[in-house]
């Protein structure tokens, strides 16, 4: 068999982990913000991206082992085929446009999922071990985090001065953030589906860092704007 | 010849006292003297400045100078220090390097300052393999924990431990050092030098690690480290004692590495055979070249970040404390600043070795060999341009992360490269199927994956999503194990003969293989997912959800651990037992194929003269290099077995196999012109040294024996038989035996000079009384060596000598 016809081979065992890829139900929890959409569909071109080039390598390498297999005592050597500049080229050039491409898409993407607007709602985030506060610009500070659903929201992430790094990150969202001593950090969602979630911390603060968790909840922005002004009035009187 | 080569090692004037001079007794007293001294002035200095002299401070400064210094105290009791202090000082004992402390002479220079660099070669693996399977211990204990939700074995502080310490082992201990192992060995005889630039710098190299490893492992006696084997501030700077160790431990790994890298860098440069251009080096020692320039330039990063921490923790710098000015982001910079670059240093000798296996066991020229000696540099240079995609979400300066992105996603390109170039070299090869070329292909399947998770992870939006995941946990794997230690087990399989001058059974290493490939994929493949689902990686309790898939993760965690078993058993009992290596088992060009298994003390005799390239298979006439073996130095007799030739000084060349030992039995036929044509044809084809032994006792007792007329007529014609052999120029020695035939070859077989093939004599089946105790079918079967039966028919031939 030529190796156009091993190469053609290869092409369609691509395709099929192509459509293995397309037709998963679920790689990823459920996604809950514009963010997760983004990162979802960049995610998919990359596995197919990868279906291609691991049945490329792969088809080539069980073929070659199974047609050219020789018995211990076969003492005869291989053609001495040095290289082949055409070949050598189209596979430098080929891979640095493929991987330019998928960083141009990863930059575009960064910057859509960062970009911020004028209604945004802002949200403070501290860490501190083992626990998570979140402070909301009326001043509210609570332990469990609420968002309105389809407004853009800034996470400003930060852990306690005297504290250890933590991570902020909601699966759902797809978006993650250290919370670091002494700097503020910053990543943004704009969540798109009621529900509860969890916020976990992704990095290692110590023994208590695989409970470090708190809720998070998306509500429609009525219910939303209801919850922040029940606790508004809780903690004034709490504070009174 | 009056210094190196005897026998029995050196020729010492006096007995010399294990407590005073290098050893084990000496470093132990040593390293601990160092230590309590160190303690001591520290707590005096304390004391004068009125601190306390008990509490957490005291404990913190005790354990830096105490570890540093017994460390130190350590490579002092134990000799590495000896020449140079000698001649510092002027010692009236020392003398000019008389190579007294170069190549082992028995299995006990193994545990002694050794300047050979094979020595050093199988030091290293011989360790490091050992800390490889502690570490794969703590992994299991992290499986063990992790098989179900909740903490079922450990506290989650020593579970952090667990895994901290796992890193830490694999990286620092094992995958680092045993890719210098390696090369230690291999890459001086691969550019015909006889040692590494620095012998005595070498030794110092592999000693260092020691003590480092033990720091590590000391650190469970009070409470491990625990924050990761990053080590980020300022959980770090906070973390009980535990950590000091760590910070100690890392300096002496790190500067074992600098040390060695070092030692590569000048070898490499200044110590190539005449004729070995840069463009005919192996492509191993391009990786080793590149590897080398990486750990110079990269490692001392680490070591100032560990040096920061420390003085944070015991000098309360602020270096990480934001409430003091402090940069709690700075650590991270100058930590991948190293560990990143750690990665291509734990990867690029491993694609050394690829290439080698793949060119030489699909016996075709390695394809494309300037671009994969580029990609190699590409790699290494580019390799410093990305360290800050480990950081996309620790918060640093936000304009980095794009460059960062586009930097890490280009190093896919000579990756690739490399890549496709093993494929293309299998193309219509001859490919033979050995153990190492079975890593090598899985190598190649599990690096693509490893590789194609890192595009994923350089792309911003979607590392954003899996960093700190089960995700990052399951690429790292991908890398480092199904990159750098199965390249690390090919490339033992693959110079095994050569290491022990023994080969190893392929039945065993197939089933390893195969084991360790199920189980590696059945692991590690999964963690995909689970990272994707949103697990988080260095946590002991997780979401029940995960529960079922963490179950079979650890049932093939326990399968993956397992599988070393096979390993380790094939390797020790080939290492006694296994047949006899000849001087180039897979018919490889490159020079260290083209000394004895195990090569010569000092490898080559004369410098070889380098004349091609290293990959020239299927080239008709096409040689790597000219190697001129002088004759046999009778002091290192069962040393450098196979290395003797008949004969005056001979030149032989590159591609014949090194000097052949043939076993002769034979009794009442030993002047037979049948069996010395026999021998004599094996001599036409190449060099023979022969023994040949009459066996004359037989406990089956149907015939006398204890006849001193029959004794002295077998003296007497084994006599005339050694002569005709020297006469037809082969080197040959003999004796009559006192035993029966097949104790006496079975002797041979397994006496420290053993033979490559057994040819036995007899009388035809009629009148043989060893054929009727089928002698020869009992030594084929229990010798595993090729057996040859002679048949010579006394009568028909003219009586011996006469």
């Amino acid at each position: 068999m030529s190796a156009i016809k091993v190469g053609i081979v290869a092409i369609i065992v691509g395709a099929i982990g192509t459509v293995a890829i397309l037709v998963t139900p679920s790689w990823f929890p459920v996604a809950a913000a514009v963010q997760a959409h983004r990162q979802d569909d960049l995610y998919l071109a990359l596995m197919i991206m990868s279906s291609f080039i691991m049945a490329v390598v792969t088809v080539f390498l069980v073929y070659s082992v199974w047609r050219w297999r020789a018995r211990p005592d076969d003492l005869r050597d291989g053609p001495p085929i040095h290289g082949n500049t055409t070949l050598e080229i189209i596979w430098t050039v080929v891979p640095t446009i493929i991987v330019i491409a998928f960083a141009v898409a990863g930059g575009v993407v960064l910057v859509k999922n960062e970009q911020t607007t004028s209604q945004e709602l802002v949200v403070k985030v501290t860490g501190e071990q083992f626990a998570w506060t979140f402070q909301y610009p009326n001043g509210v500070v609570t332990h469990e985090l609420v968002l309105e659903k389809g407004r853009p929201t800034e996470f400003a992430i930060t852990s306690l001065l005297h504290d250890v790094i933590h991570s902020f990150y909601v699966p759902q969202f797809r978006v993650k953030a250290d919370a670091v001593p002494g700097i503020m950090n910053y990543t943004y969602a704009t969540p798109t589906r009621v529900g509860k979630y969890v916020l976990i911390c992704t990095e290692l603060c110590g023994p208590g860092h695989s409970l470090m968790r708190a809720p998070v909840q998306v509500m429609e922005p009525a219910d939303f704007t209801q919850w922040l002004a029940t606790q508004k009035s809780d903690q004034s009187k709490g504070g009174a | 010849m009056t210094g190196h080569g005897h026998p029995h090692g050196p020729v010492r004037s006096e007995p010399r006292s294990p407590w005073l001079h290098g050893s084990w007794l000496r470093a132990i007293w040593v390293s601990f003297l160092f230590a309590f001294i160190a303690i001591g002035i520290s707590a005096f200095i304390r004391y004068l400045l009125g601190f306390p002299l008990h509490g957490a401070e005291m404990q913190e400064v005790a354990a830096t100078f105490g570890l540093t210094f017994w460390a130190i105290g350590f490579t002092v009791g134990i000799g590495c220090f000896d020449y140079w202090w000698g001649y510092i000082i002027g010692s009236p004992n020392w003398v000019q390097e008389d190579h007294s402390a170069h190549g082992a002479y028995s299995w006990r220079d193994y545990f002694k300052v050794n300047t050979d660099h094979k020595v050093i070669g199988i030091q290293y693996l011989v360790l490091t393999f050992i800390f490889f399977m502690i570490g794969g211990a703590l992994a299991e204990g992290v499986r063990a924990e992790l098989a179900s939700p909740g903490t079922q074995y450990f506290s989650p502080g020593t579970y952090n431990g667990l895994f901290s310490a796992h890193a830490t082992l694999m990286i620092f201990l094992f995958v680092i050092p045993s890719f210098a192992g390696i090369a230690n060995f291999v890459v001086p005889l691969m550019l015909g030098a006889q040692d590494m630039a620095f012998p005595r710098l070498n030794a110092l190299s592999f000693w260092l690690l020691l003590p480092g490893g033990l720091i590590f492992l000391a650190s469970f006696a009070v409470g491990p480290f625990a924050a990761g084997w990053t080590n980020y501030a300022p959980l770090s700077v906070h973390a009980p004692i535990g950590d000091t160790f760590f910070t100690i431990g890392v300096q002496f790994a790190g500067a074992s590495s600098i040390a060695t890298a070092v030692n590569f860098l000048v070898t490499i440069v200044t110590m190539r055979a005449p004729g070995m251009s840069f463009w005919r080096m192996p492509l191993l020692v391009w990786a080793n070249l590149a590897t080398s320039s990486l750990v110079v330039l990269g490692t001392p990063f680490i070591a100032g970040s560990q040096f920061m921490v420390l003085y944070d923790r015991v000098m309360h710098t602020h270096f990480f404390d934001p409430a003091t000015g402090g940069n709690v982001v700075l650590y991270q910079h100058i930590f991948w600043f190293y560990s990143h670059p750690a990665v291509y240093i734990m990867m690029l000798p491993g694609f050394g070795i690829i290439s080698e296996i793949i060119s030489i066991h699909s016996r075709k020229p390695i394809f494309g060999y300037r671009l994969i000696a580029f990609s190699t540099v590409a790699i290494g240079v580019l390799g410093f341009t990305v360290w800050a995609h480990h950081m996309f979400v620790s918060g640093m300066a936000p304009w980095l992360r794009i460059p960062m992105m586009a930097t890490t996603m280009l190093i896919a390109v000579p990756t690739g490269i490399k890549i496709f170039s093993w494929v293309a070299t299998l193309w219509d090869g001859v490919i033979h199927l050995t153990t190492a070329m079975l890593f090598a292909l899985g190598f190649i399947f599990t690096f693509v994956i490893g590789g194609l998770s890192g595009i994923f992870l350089a792309v911003l939006p979607v590392d954003i999503n899996v960093s700190d995941t089960y995700f990052v946990v399951a690429h790292i794997h991908y890398v480092l194990f199904g990159g750098s230690v199965f390249t690390i087990y090919a490339g033992l399989y693959h110079w095994f003969p050569k290491m022990t001058g023994r080969m190893y059974d392929e039945r065993l290493g197939r089933l390893h293989f195969w084991l360790t490939f199920v189980a590696f994929n059945a692991t590690f493949m999964p963690m995909h997912w689970l990272g994707l689902q949103g697990m988080p990686r260095r946590v002991a309790d997780y979401d029940p959800r995960f529960a079922t898939l963490n179950f079979i993760i650890s049932i093939f965690a326990f399968v993956l651990g397992a599988s070393t078993l096979v390993f380790l058993y094939n390797v020790i009992h080939s290492w006694a037992r296994g047949p006899i290596a000849p001087a180039n088992p897979w018919r490889a060009l490159t020079l260290e194929w083209q000394v004895s298994s195990p090569p010569p003390i000092f490898n080559f005799d004369e410098p070889p003269q380098v004349v091609g390239g290293p990959y020239e298979y299927g080239v008709p006439g096409a040689r790597h290099a000219i190697v001129t073996v002088h004759e046999p130095d009778p002091q290192f007799a069962g040393v450098a077995t196979a290395t003797a030739v008949a004969g005056s000084t001979l030149q032989r060349e590159a591609l014949l196999t090194a000097m052949k030992h043939i076993l002769v039995v034979a009794n009442q036929t030993v002047a037979g012109d049948a069996l010395i044509d026999a021998v004599r044809e094996r001599a036409g084809a190449e060099p023979l040294r022969v023994t040949v032994i009459c066996p004359q006792n037989d406990p089956g007792g149907d015939w006398v024996t204890d006849d001193r007329q029959l004794a002295q007529a077998t003296r007497e014609r084994l006599d005339q038989t050694l002569a005709r052999l020297r006469e037809a120029g082969v080197e040959a020695a003999g004796e009559v035996v006192d035993r029966d035939p097949y104790t006496a070859v079975m002797d041979q077989v397994e006496s420290s000079d053993p033979p490559a093939e057994i040819i036995i004599s007899t009388l035809p089946q009629t009148r043989s009384g060893w054929l009727r105790r089928d002698l020869v079918e009992r030594v084929r079967r229990d010798a595993k060596i090729p057996v040859e039966h002679v048949v010579v028919d006394v009568h028909q031939e003219p009586a011996a000598g006469a």
